[in-house]
C-alpha cells in the first residue's frame, strides 16, 4: 500500500457535473452503487477526468460516518 | 475567594500575535534553554517539560512565525541538535525587555487603581480579552498571505502563500469569504485537523487533493488504533497527520522517509486576525 487512506475503491466515472469552481463526480463502484465526490474544477482538469474513465474513490477511515436503523 | 476577582495580579506576558498565543513564559523559557543546551531533549529536561510538549511547542511556533525560530539538524551521534536562528535570539531579548516594561506598567496601574470603582471594570475587560484570544484544537496552523481568490456560485477558492516554497489551496463558502473580508495580500491562518490528511509515498496514483505537500517524516508516535505522524515540510514548516496503525504498518513508514501529505481544499478552515 502506498497511500495511507484505508478505503480505496475502484470504479468508473458515471457522471461529471461542473460548477463554477467545483465539480461533482459520481463514481460507480459496483452495479447500482455510486460514490459521490466533490472536487475542485482545477483538480478535475489536472486528473483529466472523463465520463466512462476508471477512477478510485479514496476515503480516509476517520471520514466515514456510520448509521444503523 | 476566587483569585480571578483580584485586581491585576502578577504580570504574565504573552505575546498574542493576531492568531493567538505565540510566545508565553514557557515558550520563551524553552527557546532560551534550547539556546543554552543546543538540544531539544536537554532543553525540555531542564525546564522540565515533556519532550513531546516541547516538540509540539516548537512546531507550532515555527508554523505561526513568518521566519523560522529553530533549525533542527538530524543525524550525528546524539541524534542531531536544535539551534536557535538569529531571529529567535532577537525575539527572546525583545520579549524579555517587554516583560520588564509590562510588569512595571501593571504595577503602576495597580497602584493607581487602589480603591477606585473602575478597578473591577478593567479586570472584567482583561478577562474578556483573554477569552477573545481563543485557542483551537486544530493542531496544524499555518500563516499565509492570500495570492489568489477564485469566486464561484457557492464556494471560493483561496490560495495562500505560506512560505517561499509552500502554497495552500483552501475552499470556503462565499458567505465565509465575505464575512472574513478575504482579499488579495491579506494575512490569514489556515487550520487543518490532522485527521483530514492522507499520506502518500512512492505511489503513481494521481490524487484529486488540491494540497499535495512534499515532506520528510520527522516523528512517529504509534498508538493502539491511530498513529500520529509529524512531517517536516519545506522552510521549517511542519504538519501532524493521524493515520491508522494498520496504514503505518502497510506503508512501513519510518522517520526520515520522504512522503507527500495530501488533503482537500475543503479540509482547511481559514481564520483572520480580529
Amino acid at each position: 500500500m502506498k497511500l495511507s487512506a484505508r478505503n480505496v475503491i475502484a470504479g468508473k466515472v458515471l457522471k461529471i457535473t461542473e460548477g463554477a469552481v467545483n465539480v461533482e463526480v459520481d463514481i460507480e463502484v459496483a452495479p447500482g452503487v455510486e460514490v459521490v465526490s466533490i472536487i475542485t474544477k482545477q483538480a478535475c482538469e489536472s486528473l483529466g477526468l472523463k465520463e466512462g474513465m476508471q477512477a478510485y474513490a479514496v476515503v480516509k477511515a476517520s471520514n466515514v460516518m456510520i448509521a444503523t436503523e | 475567594m476566587s483569585t480571578d476577582d483580584s485586581i491585576i495580579g502578577a504580570a504574565k506576558l504573552s505575546l498574542s500575535t493576531e492568531i493567538g498565543q505565540f510566545l508565553n513564559d514557557n515558550r520563551i523559557r524553552l527557546l532560551d534553554a534550547i539556546g543554552e543546551y543546543g538540544s531539544l531533549s536537554a532543553a525540555a529536561r531542564s525546564l522540565p517539560m515533556s519532550y513531546k510538549a516541547a516538540w509540539d511547542a516548537l512546531d507550532s511556533m515555527n508554523n505561526i512565525s513568518t521566519e523560522a525560530l529553530v533549525i533542527r539538524s538530524t543525524g550525528g551521534k546524539n541524534g542531531g541538535g536544535t539551534q536557535l536562528t538569529p531571529y529567535a535570539k532577537k525575539l527572546i531579548s525583545m520579549y524579555k525587555a517587554m516583560a520588564i516594561e509590562y510588569q512595571q506598567s501593571l504595577e503602576r496601574l495597580q497602584q493607581a487603581l487602589v480603591d477606585m470603582p473602575e478597578a473591577k471594570e478593567i479586570n472584567d475587560f482583561r478577562k474578556l480579552m483573554s477569552r477573545v484570544n481563543f485557542k483551537t484544537s486544530a493542531r496544524n496552523q499555518l500563516t499565509g498571505t492570500v495570492t489568489s481568490v477564485t469566486i464561484g456560485a457557492v464556494n471560493v477558492i483561496v490560495e495562500l502563500k505560506i512560505s517561499e516554497q509552500l502554497k495552500l489551496v483552501a475552499a470556503v463558502t462565499k458567505d465565509s469569504a465575505q464575512s472574513l473580508g478575504i482579499e488579495f495580500g491579506q494575512e490569514l491562518v489556515a487550520l487543518i485537523k490532522s485527521s483530514q490528511m492522507v499520506l502518500q509515498q512512492g505511489s503513481n496514483l494521481k490524487l484529486s487533493a488540491n494540497n499535495q505537500l512534499q515532506g520528510v517524516i520527522s516523528r512517529i508516535q504509534p498508538g493502539a488504533v491511530c498513529s500520529d505522524i509529524s512531517v517536516e515540510l519545506a522552510d521549517q514548516k511542519s504538519l501532524s497527520i493521524t493515520i491508522t496503525e494498520e496504514s503505518l504498518k502497510q506503508m512501513a513508514l519510518q522517520v526520515k522517509q520522504p512522503v507527500t501529505v495530501c488533503f482537500n481544499a475543503s479540509a482547511i478552515i481559514l481564520c483572520r486576525y480580529a
